[in-house]
């Protein structure tokens, strides 16, 4: 069975496909969970977990495109071990993971979808290694002594690469920020910035 | 000066082109064994429900590469949520419950506290009167001793604590500050002007009138509400008949299992979490005639805009409020 037929059983319901999955990428799954939820939680836990990654999967197979399983997979097991730190009121030891725009006033919202863009866009305008560096740290939430020492590379190279990240993310945010305060200037005729 | 998390930013992208080293540290069997446990406990209505022996685990696992079965995946539906039928205005009218699904104990015990309190009213009897000292009671419409030791059998019976005193709130920044968490609600609509008003108690059962902004920029104005398991809140029903909606399981980006219902004037989130319940009175539906009066002047909503909205609320800081 190839990932594609596999995906076109599992939207039909076979559950010999999500057991093909499993067996795919079980250890790619469970590395992402470990890696956030590890050190909080038992190995018990980090299998719950990873199982209802496979059955988000499952319910939502129809959504899935051939060449996004990985990601898709990757993304739901991220956020879910993500949500269980919530849940037990533990914050994830990340660098400097708030970043304010003074250029947009607390009242402006991004839209989701606004966010995912600008996001993208300034980790595809990132060179290697910081574009790893970055989503190691934000997105797999790779301590940074974990990141030294799978890339090879010394622990304050990685924390000057990841300011370099937020730098680079604030600027693009700031733009897109500035472009929706005007637009708000006009809508309203006053300016609460 | 704006803030954002880059963490929670990271929520809504996918990457699968960092390469980083695979740990051991469970097999595929045994994933396998916990999904397929829960693809089939999954599977139950409440009168179907079946207990799987580890046996019969092992020869579903054992036959799933043999043959290619299909299980419909069961959340609840809105007929869990049907009240009791109750008379408006002379007629009889379809109501939904908020505190939790049928047979639950705090539903079963809301109707039954409520069946008393209706005949003691009836009857001239537990009436509040001018003197009355409040306390834990009084929040029940238990005035009198009587009332007070049939409320206290209900409890008994279905393993339920009362509330301790409510606490009014009128920002999501006092709700969040009286919870002690941080932000899990959309960002309130109307450029943060819309007026959020609501309760909470120290259990972390709360209630929320609130406004989200939908994708389009529209508003849409909302009833929030969260029982934590194991509490009784003497709370009233919402009228809506269940064959009015249309209705359906979204899971959100986060893998939260939501039942969305849409209706012509009013729509439906519920969720079902370990230790909480909660219930979500959208004010708006498909149409929003003009005679409604929740929502009058309110744009339409579709189904993706609800989709939006589920996907708006934190529900993993929700499921750590409960206390």
């Amino acid at each position: 069975m190839d990932e594609k037929n596999a995906l076109r059983a599992l939207k039909k319901k076979d559950e010999a496909a999500l057991a093909w999955f499993i067996d795919r990428y079980a250890a790619y799954v469970n590395t992402i969970v470990y890696n956030i939820i590890g050190r909080i939680m038992t190995a018990s836990d980090v299998e719950e977990v990873a199982s209802d990654v496979f059955l988000v999967f499952w319910s939502n197979a129809d959504k899935v495109k051939p060449d996004k399983i990985k990601a898709y997979l990757g993304g739901v097991a991220r956020n879910k071990a993500k949500d269980k730190t919530r849940e037990l009121g533990q914050d994830l030891p990340l660098e400097d993971d708030v970043i304010g725009i003074s250029s947009v006033g607390p009242e402006h919202t991004f839209e989701l979808r606004e966010q995912a863009e600008m996001l993208e866009k300034a980790i595809r305008s990132m060179q290697h290694p910081d574009r790893e560096i970055f989503l190691r740290h934000y997105y797999y939430c790779h301590p940074v002594a974990q990141i030294a020492e799978e890339m090879k590379i010394n622990a304050s190279t990685v924390k000057t690469r990841l300011r370099r990240g937020r730098q680079k993310l604030k600027e693009i945010l700031s733009e897109g920020g500035f472009d929706d305060e005007i637009k708000n200037l006009r809508y309203d005729g006053q300016y609460t910035g | 000066m704006m803030k954002l998390k880059i963490s929670d930013m990271m929520d809504n992208i996918q990457d699968d082109t960092v390469l980083f080293q695979i740990k051991e540290i469970a097999s595929s069997d045994k994933i396998k064994e916990v999904a397929m446990n829960k693809l089939h406990a999954n599977s139950n209505t409440h009168a179907r429900t079946r207990k799987v022996s580890a046996m019969l685990i092992a020869a579903v696992l054992a036959t799933i590469l043999l043959a290619g079965t299909t299980l419909a995946v069961y959340y609840f539906s809105m007929k869990d949520l049907e009240g009791p039928a109750v008379q408006v205005g002379g007629e009889e009218a379809h109501t939904l419950s908020l505190n939790g699904l049928k047979g639950s104990p705090e539903y079963e015990a809301a109707q039954e506290w409520e069946r008393y309190v209706e005949a003691w009213y009836a009857k001239g009897e537990n009436l509040a009167v001018p003197d009355l000292a409040p306390d834990a009671y009084t929040q029940y419409n238990a005035f009198s001793q009587d009332a007070k030791d049939t409320l206290d059998d209900i409890l008994s019976k279905y393993n339920l604590r009362m509330h301790d005193a409510a606490t009014q709130v009128n920002s999501l920044d006092e709700l969040y500050s009286g919870l002690g968490v941080s932000g899990f609600m959309p960002i309130v609509g109307d450029n943060g002007t819309f007026p959020v008003s609501g309760t909470f108690y120290d259990d972390g059962t709360f209630t929320l009138n609130g406004a989200a902004a939908l994708p389009d920029g529209a508003d849409v104005r909302y009833q929030f509400y969260c029982f934590t398991k194991g509490t009784f809140t003497r709370v009233g029903y919402l009228l809506a008949d269940v064959n009015d909606f249309e209705e359906w399981v979204y899971t959100t980006s986060h893998g939260d299992d939501i039942l969305l219902a849409i209706g012509a004037n009013k729509s439906i989130l519920a969720v079902n979490l370990d230790k909480s319940f909660v219930f979500v009175n959208i004010l708006s539906g498909a149409e929003n005639s003009d005679d409604n009066r929740s929502s009058y002047g309110a744009k339409p909503v579709g189904k993706r805009d609800l989709e939006a909205l589920a996907d708006s609320f934190d529900f993993a800081a929700i499921r750590g409020l409960a206390r």
